[in-house]
């Protein structure tokens, strides 16, 4: 059965029918929910909870929507909740994490399997390198060298002064060259 | 990668070649898995029209708790009481009331959902599901039914068949869901949440790849509901679905109102 569900994002309207001032959180679903799936998996969260953790994340959003500045980085507000969320989700799958099943399926006998599971095994090392890293390191390498947001808005949007933020991507930097070569020299996949 | 896009900013080391190539990989966006988006809206819809139902269950699931911890040990000082006064040498059986009947604890979620579609399958025990659906676990005995027990909330009831659906939905199993959803229908014709179990049909329909039922249900929907909250899940479902090739026989009949 083909359950292929393409987004139609056009027809997703307010979820509470209004408009204007407020964010639009049907709006921002359809446009950024790949954005916030991505996330949660760049934080962490396993596939098996990734479309719960998207829900919470968004429900979060409906619920703090009259506090949204519109001059503010609308992907780095999405962030603070994602990270909020992946906490939550992260606390439970470490627990778990010896029985899971791996964070990318191993790829099959299909044409361009092999070049699948050598991008897999990079993102998954990339993955762990982050996992590794103090949360508010981690936090502004992801927003400014994997999502390109600007650094006074991550600075903004994360309440800390400009000079810190960069201080924590300098050394978020130093910190995931040194997780990379870890992982790189200890076999990971 | 420089830091350059602030005119102030400090100079800072870039990355090594090889792991700016995995940022690059990185950057790219994965997009929700196949199902997953209208599944999510469904559920943001539902859950963003009923802000304060989880938080009201549990209130109501904690006063329970005390009303029973309150009944339980005033039914078992009155037994030991009368046991005393009419000198019987066994012993009162206060403690054994109380051991054998815990008090309810405050529910866990994902606990009750399982309660509730476990319990919901079976026809026998639909009547009991309604009054506590997160303290009734299937293996647990009925409660005693006294003389001043209210009739099951039908609203409770209604959830809790939908929250069969949304479970079987969520798991593929389509069968499952449809019944649940068919038994809402024939209980609940004009139920409080008969616009929530309508647009979970078009959601199931269209994860059953039956794309024209689908969007047959969807119009049908939006005409009648024309500015519901669920509208957005049912569009995206409805116009999204590809028609499934032998996607199986067609059990679930579309729903008129």
């Amino acid at each position: 059965m083909n359950r292929t569900i393409v987004p139609c994002l056009e027809s997703l309207s307010p979820l509470d029918g209004s408009r204007g001032a407020e964010l639009d959180v049907a709006k921002v679903f359809a446009e950024e929910a790949d954005y916030v799936h991505t996330c949660l998996r760049r934080l962490g969260v396993h596939p098996n909870n990734v479309e719960d953790a998207v829900h919470d994340v968004f429900i979060a959003v409906h619920r703090h929507k009259r506090t949204y500045d519109p001059t503010r980085s609308l992907r780095a507000w999405l962030y603070g909740f994602s990270v909020r969320v992946a906490s939550n989700y992260r606390r439970t799958t470490r627990r778990r994490r010896e029985t899971d099943p791996p964070l990318f399926e191993p790829a099959d006998g299909r044409p361009g399997a092999d070049a699948e599971l050598e991008s897999n095994a990079r993102r998954s090392l990339l993955l762990r390198a982050l996992d590794s890293l103090k949360d508010e390191r981690r936090d502004v390498l992801v927003l400014h060298d994997l999502d390109g947001i600007a650094m006074p808005d991550i600075a903004r949007s994360l309440a800390v002064p400009l000079n810190t933020a960069y201080s924590r991507l300098r050394l978020a930097r130093e910190d995931i060259s040194t997780a990379v070569r870890r992982l790189q020299a200890g076999g990971a996949s | 990668m420089s830091a350059s896009t602030h005119p102030n900013a400090p100079e800072l080391q870039d990355l090594p070649v090889d792991i700016q190539r995995l940022f690059d990989e990185e950057k790219a966006l994965v997009p929700l898995p196949d199902g997953a988006r209208a599944r999510v809206a469904a559920r943001i819809a539902e859950t963003a029209s009923l802000p304060t139902w989880s938080s009201q269950a549990l209130r109501f699931a904690r006063r329970a708790g005390w009303v029973a911890v309150v009944f339980l040990l005033g039914a078992g000082a009155g037994a030991g009481f009368e046991h005393r006064r009419n000198a019987d040498r066994e012993a009162p059986p206060v403690a054994t009331a109380v051991q054998a009947t815990p008090a309810p604890r405050a529910p866990n979620p994902r606990v009750a959902q399982e309660a509730w579609r476990e319990t919901a399958a079976d026809p026998v025990s639909n009547d009991t599901l309604a009054t506590t659906p997160t303290m009734t676990p299937r293996a647990a005995a009925p409660p005693p039914k006294s003389p001043t027990s209210r009739a099951p909330s039908s609203l409770a009831e209604e959830r809790a068949e939908l929250e069969t659906a949304r479970v079987a939905m969520t798991r593929a199993r389509w069968d499952e869901a449809a019944a649940a959803l068919d038994r809402h229908a024939r209980l609940f014709p004009s139920g409080q949440l008969a616009e929530e179990r309508e647009s979970l049909h078009v959601v199931l329909l269209a994860q059953r790849g039956q794309g024209t039922l689908a969007r047959e249900a969807a119009a049908r929907f939006e005409r009648v509901y024309a500015t519901s909250l669920f509208l957005p899940a049912v569009r995206a479902a409805a116009d999204s679905v590809t028609e499934a090739s032998g996607a199986g026989q067609v059990t679930l009949e579309p729903k008129g109102r």
